[in-house]
């Protein structure tokens, strides 16, 4: 072996992929960026009119339809409905971290005019856990912001360092970093391993949406080590909603969720006018539906509501992608672009 | 299922402007000149991850293709190169945590040397082998740091950033990591 420990290891990494000789993909990739592209120009053409509700039909590139909707579908409150998230053949979403009931330490303790109150379109049994994700394609948008997945209940600090149930997301608190948390003086103080980012601010944002969420609190988190004492870490403050969080958010449906007819998807989006354009999308990246919708309330300063009712009439079963996304008049060409959610689901 | 429902069709899609053009131009070139580049190291570095040649190169298609769609906001090769590797080292672990147990122990769909040449060349062959599942065997933050630190040569910060982890953490799981890698192949004739 040679003295140099690291040259060793370099050697060694450098030789035992050494003979991996990767097949040309690039005809494929140029196949799946031609559809992407045309996804992506499609949608420019979205019109939405007044509180009118416009959908596409999704075969035909150039057509958009005006889909009347009835009832309780107009309406944008994003609460959860029971019956249909009860009736969600949800059958890949439990997790092995989340067999159990939320932890004990999961209502502060102390005050029992602040139960836990669900977040906005909390699906019951759930935990809101705020993700990393990549943020929106336009030039001034940031790289990463968080998205809001509704996991099976469990402790929260336990679901920040697990794997998210949604591939598309990451967490930036690794196994082991976070401790224990309780409420003490009207903060949460949160245990750290000497061995954590905690100056990632969007590592502690993820922290203090997902603690506050799962408690239905708006205490500020105060981390500790756990071994240090005498080091003080500054109190993390909730930054602005617009400022760190996707600006599109699907709350139900989750990952791998299976349906066998129609079904309501829930979210909450802010971008240009409210829209919220959502597809569905097959393996080849083709739309075989799609839909429109408004996010309620028409606020500039925070996520609104928005419901869409997915008709599955004609789609042929098989493995999907739900994707939404905000509307962007400028076509990626400034500002932030447009955000974008997405599930995998099965239809049957 | 809901049927009947009344729909009207208005015709709504606009000719494309000579910015739409132009930006779809420099994405499909970004990706023929990326391509170019890191193609084969990204397979490789996704091997060190993933161990299957064929999961490798589809996690590394993806990422092309999901570089692609973010070219606007990335713009720069530098940039989408960072991506890219980020994205690579993401998606690998993604297959990971969704690849079942069982299959995680069969037999690779595709050898990673399919030709069993003369015994010099099957001990080199073993040797590398040994290395993966090395690898394999190590967390997961421990095996993408070295992949990382020993096969792309990032430094510290550049590790950092592509984890998203703090500097400390990649100096700690690459200390950790480097000694167990030597703990498992301790014994091996290497």
């Amino acid at each position: 072996m040679s003295h140099d420990p690291d040259d060793d290891l370099r050697r060694l990494l450098d030789d035992a992929v050494s003979r991996v000789e990767p097949a040309d993909r690039l005809g494929e990739i140029r196949e799946r960026t031609r559809t992407t592209s045309a996804v992506t120009s499609r949608r420019r053409g979205w019109l939405v009119a007044g509180g009118g509700v416009l959908a596409a039909a999704a075969a035909a590139a150039v057509v958009v339809a005006v889909v009347t909707t009835s009832g309780t579908d107009d309406g944008l409150d994003e609460a959860a409905d029971p019956a249909t998230s009860a009736s969600t053949p949800a059958s890949t979403t439990a997790s092995t971290t989340a067999s159990g009931p939320p932890a004990a330490g999961l209502s502060p303790s102390g005050d029992p005019s602040r139960s836990v109150a669900p977040e906005p379109g909390q699906p019951a049994g759930t935990t809101p856990v705020y993700y990393v994700g990549d943020g929106p394609d336009g030039p001034d948008a940031p790289a990463e912001v968080l998205y809001r997945y509704f996991e099976p209940a469990a402790d929260p600090l336990e679901l920040l360092m697990s794997e998210p149930t949604d591939p598309d997301y990451r967490t930036l608190w690794p196994e082991g970093s976070l401790l224990s948390f309780s409420e003490e003086d009207g903060r949460f103080v949160v245990l750290v391993d000497g061995d954590t980012p905690v100056d990632d601010e969007l590592a502690r944002q993820q922290l203090v949406y997902t603690l506050q969420g799962a408690t239905g609190s708006d205490l500020t988190v105060q981390l500790q080590y756990a071994d240090d004492i005498g080091i003080t870490i500054p109190p993390i403050e909730r930054a602005p909603e617009l400022d760190v969080l996707s600006h599109m958010s699907i709350s139900d449906p989750g990952e791998d969720f299976v349906y066998d007819d129609d079904f309501t998807a829930r979210g909450r989006a802010n971008g240009f006018e409210g829209t919220v354009f959502c597809q569905l999308l097959d393996a080849d990246g083709e739309d075989v539906w799609s839909g429109a919708a408004i996010a309620g309330g028409l606020l500039d300063s925070t996520m609104n509501p928005w419901r869409l009712r997915v008709d599955l009439d004609g789609v042929a079963p098989g493995r999907y992608t739900f994707r939404c996304q905000t509307d962007d008049p400028t076509g990626g060409a400034e500002g932030r672009g447009s955000d974008v959610d997405t599930r995998t689901i099965t239809v049957e | 299922m809901t049927r009947g429902r009344a729909r009207s069709h208005l015709s709504a899609v606009p000719a494309e402007g000579p910015a739409e053009a132009s930006r779809a131009w420099d994405a499909d070139a970004a990706v023929e000149a990326l391509y170019a580049a890191h193609w084969r190291r990204l397979v490789r570095l996704s091997v060190l991850l993933v161990r299957d040649v064929g999961t490798a190169e589809e996690v590394v298609q993806d990422a092309f293709v999901a570089m692609h769609g973010h070219w606007n906001r990335l713009r720069d090769p530098d940039k989408a190169a960072a991506y890219l590797r980020q994205t690579v080292v993401n998606r690998s672990r993604s297959v990971l945590r969704h690849r079942g147990v069982v299959e995680r122990h069969a037999a690779r769909e595709r050898p990673l040397e399919p030709d069993v040449p003369a015994d010099a060349d099957v001990l080199a062959r073993d040797r590398r082998e040994q290395v993966l599942d090395a690898l394999r065997a190590l967390p997961q933050r421990q095996r993408e740091v070295l992949a990382l630190r020993y096969y792309l040569d990032l430094s510290e910060a550049d590790i950092a950033d592509t984890l998203g982890i703090s500097r400390g953490a990649v100096k700690s799981h690459a200390s950790r990591g480097a000694a167990a890698l030597r703990a498992h192949l301790d014994g091996a004739d290497l």
